[in-house]
């Protein structure tokens, strides 16, 4: 069985279970690719001091970072070249999920980073010790 | 005084009159002037001393009036010697010269009432907004001067970083301008105005 896509991958298990139930593999003549993708999106998530606000500074790196976006507070992205990616969220309500984005295969995850560069208290503007935050990817 | 014969005639009677100053007031300074940054929100206090002059000068009360938009004055009103404040708030005006006055007079008294007259020059930021973010964001694209300017109007840690972002950005809320920086995220397209 082949996955494709959220939406034709469906349709396509259902066909295989009918017509080739006993060969396993599915495709017209039997050389289609066997791996599966599972395309979608995945988060950011950061865990440290609890107060005070703060927001966070950060670099993505992976080569296929689509469609990123916030999902609370405000984003600031900027792709600072192939593969490399910088983020700044602030107002940020759910540290489980500052940003995702969205790549082809999720099970390539550990091809994708995520840094932590600098974390600021948006009460006094101060920057704080990045030490005892922990920033990392997951879906 | 004469008196014919007598000792010690003449006399002399000294009379003396003194003229006292009319009840009038003085300020220890009559003008100044500073300057801000557009969208600046850095609020500021400023005060002169008010001096009571003439006959009853200790017990005089006064009061000042004045203001406006981006000057008010905190102290409207005293009794002999004190101080007169005023607060000046560069948040919402556009770069240009802004003139105010400060009217102080003695209650009751006909002199002249003293005047302070408080200038304000609001200069334009000596970067543009997106460049500014730009510079967080990729750390590049603007001079040390700028990123001087960006630190002192942020955390002042003498470094550029993200606190001086976060100040950027409420100062740019304070003053109703809307950052809109492109994502270069496909969908995304967010322009990243503060909610």
């Amino acid at each position: 069985v082949i996955r494709t896509d959220f939406h034709r991958g469906g349709v396509r298990r259902i066909f295989c279970a009918l017509v080739v139930p006993s060969t396993g593999a599915c495709g017209g003549n039997g050389t289609e690719p066997t791996g599966t993708t599972d395309p979608g999106f995945v988060r950011v998530a950061v865990t440290g001091p609890l107060s005070p606000d703060v927001a966070f500074k950060f670099r993505i790196t992976g080569t296929q970072v689509d469609s990123v976006r916030a999902a609370t507070g405000t984003m600031y992205f900027e792709e600072l070249g192939p593969g490399l990616h910088r983020v700044i969220v602030v107002d940020v309500a759910d540290r489980d999920r500052l940003v995702e984005f969205w790549v082809p295969d999720r099970n390539g995850l550990a091809e994708y980073g995520v840094n932590l560069e600098e974390v600021a208290a948006t009460g006094t503007y101060e920057n704080l010790s990045v030490a005892g935050y922990v920033i990392s990817l997951g879906q | 005084v004469t008196s014919s014969g007598a000792i010690g005639s003449p006399a002399r009677v000294i009379d003396s009159l003194t003229v006292l100053a009319p009840l009038a007031v003085e300020l220890s300074l009559s003008a100044g002037s500073d300057s801000a940054f557009f969208a600046d929100t850095d609020v500021h206090l400023d005060s002169v001393t008010v001096i009571p002059t003439g006959v009853g000068s200790e017990s005089a009360a006064w009061t000042a009036i004045g203001g406006g938009a981006w000057l008010s004055v905190t102290t409207t009103s005293g009794v002999g010697q004190g101080v007169l404040g005023w607060q000046v708030d560069p948040r919402g005006l556009t770069a240009g010269t802004y003139v105010d006055t400060i009217v102080v007079a003695i209650d009751g008294a006909s002199t002249q009432p003293a005047m302070f007259i408080h200038t304000l020059r609001v200069m334009e930021v000596p970067i543009t907004v997106e460049a500014a973010v730009a510079a967080f964001l990729a750390a590049s694209g603007v001079t040390p001067a700028q990123e001087a300017y960006l630190d002192s109007r942020g955390n002042d840690d003498g470094v550029l970083n993200l606190g001086d972002l976060l100040a950027l950005l409420d100062r740019l809320d304070a003053a109703g301008v809307t950052v809109s920086i492109p994502t270069g995220a496909p969908f995304s397209a967010a322009t990243q105005r503060r909610p």
